[in-house]
């Protein structure tokens, strides 16, 4: 029993070093993780890190592969999608710390590990988007195509997104351009009989 | 050594350290270091931190307006465009390296100028080379993601002529396909 107690209360103290980390990661990058800030945040002792996780670099290791988690469950949410609009943004709004930490990865991509993450998680992302996206933008019949322009506007998005500009609306209204400027430019090209 | 050479030695240094790392990368200690010089020289000259950013973005300014410069002898958007801007590759990943200190006032205050500079120089050229009409409002809504775009991709080892001159060779690619699927996409279903 007492050894059970023990187990859970390990599991859980190692949780609260990642939650805790994942948080101060999605506000700061790579520069919130430092080990004194997170346990004053925790309310844990230095020595419990120095133990579970032995220095930063395993730490942070273990932050992206919390990641990974978050970005595993959100594909099966975007492969559910029925519509672009509104379903995409309320997947957003719910995933938000996990799209700010992503954003987080752009922003410190001068770390090659954090770079090889963002593109990693973005190449199984994008695929569960993408035929909802097709669909949306009028480009099923053009997949390459269609991928393209989705990695377009995602980073186009990760390199515009903030904590005050990240409201349903802005998603919203980034997804609504990007269709509407693929149906203008179409239109534009056909004269109107 | 004289006091302007100095202080241009902390400014280039510093400079070139923010392309690469941004602001984490403007510590005086370091900068110190790799220079081989004293951490008082830099407080002389500078005083506090805030105030190299300062000159730092100053720094950018110029460089910027020197690139805006140059870019007015661009005859064939590819190759001139690319090789002019890669004469200047620090200073773009210092705009790019600026883009994520959105909330230091001065670094936003200096992006967004730059932004304005290079905007005001590069947009006409562009959108004639990726052929969308120059009245179309959309035309500036696809720069603009274009520009964001590239700053989310690049890196001190991808910003080469390869990698730049195929990008902007995508983003005129994107255009084409978009419109060529028109003749057998969704849409014209809508419109026999």
């Amino acid at each position: 029993m007492r050894i059970n107690q023990f187990a859970m209360t390990k599991v859980s103290s190692i949780q609260a070093w990642i939650d805790a980390g994942y948080v101060l990661f999605s506000e700061n990058g790579l520069e919130a993780i430092q080990i004194e800030p997170l346990s004053r945040a925790i309310g844990l002792n230095k020595s419990g890190f120095y133990h579970y996780f032995g220095d930063r670099e395993s730490f942070l290791e273990a932050i992206m592969e919390h990641h990974m988690k978050h970005a595993k469950n959100v594909t099966v949410e975007y492969s559910q999608m029925k519509q672009l609009l509104p379903d995409m943004v309320d997947i957003l709004m719910r995933y938000r710390l996990s799209v700010m930490v992503h954003m987080q990865l752009v922003r410190n991509k001068h770390n090659a590990y954090l770079f090889e993450n963002y593109n990693k998680i973005n190449a199984i992302v994008d695929q569960s988007i993408l035929p909802c996206w097709a669909e949306y933008t009028g480009l099923s019949n053009n997949l390459p195509v269609a991928m393209q322009y989705l990695q377009m506007v995602r980073d186009m998005f990760y390199a515009r997104i903030t904590p005050e500009s990240f409201t349903a609306e802005f998603l919203s209204t980034t997804l609504k351009d990007a269709g509407d400027f693929v149906r203008d430019l179409r239109q534009k090209e056909k004269p109107v009989v | 050594m004289k006091k302007e050479n100095t202080m241009r030695l902390w400014v280039e240094k510093g400079y070139a350290n923010f392309a690469t790392h941004g602001l984490e990368g403007i510590q005086v200690e370091r900068i110190a270091r790799e220079l081989g010089l004293n951490k008082s020289s830099f407080y002389r000259y500078f005083g506090e931190r805030e105030l190299f950013i300062e000159e730092l973005a100053k720094h950018h300014c110029a460089v910027s307006l020197s690139l805006v410069n140059d870019l007015r002898n661009v005859k064939d958007f590819l190759p001139d465009f690319v090789n002019i801007t890669l004469k200047y590759s620090t200073g773009i990943l210092v705009q790019m390296q600026m883009a994520r200190h959105k909330d230091h006032k001065t670094l936003h205050e200096c992006f967004s100028k730059v932004n304005l500079l290079l905007d005001h120089a590069i947009l006409p050229m562009w959108i004639e080379f990726v052929g969308l009409p120059r009245d179309q409002k959309w035309a500036i809504h696809y720069f603009e993601m274009v520009r964001d775009m590239f700053y989310s991709r690049i890196t001190i080892d991808n910003l080469n002529y390869d990698y730049l001159s195929e990008l902007l060779k995508e983003t005129k690619k994107l255009i084409v396909e978009i419109r060529q699927n028109d003749s057998k996409g969704p849409m014209f279903i809508n419109h026999p």
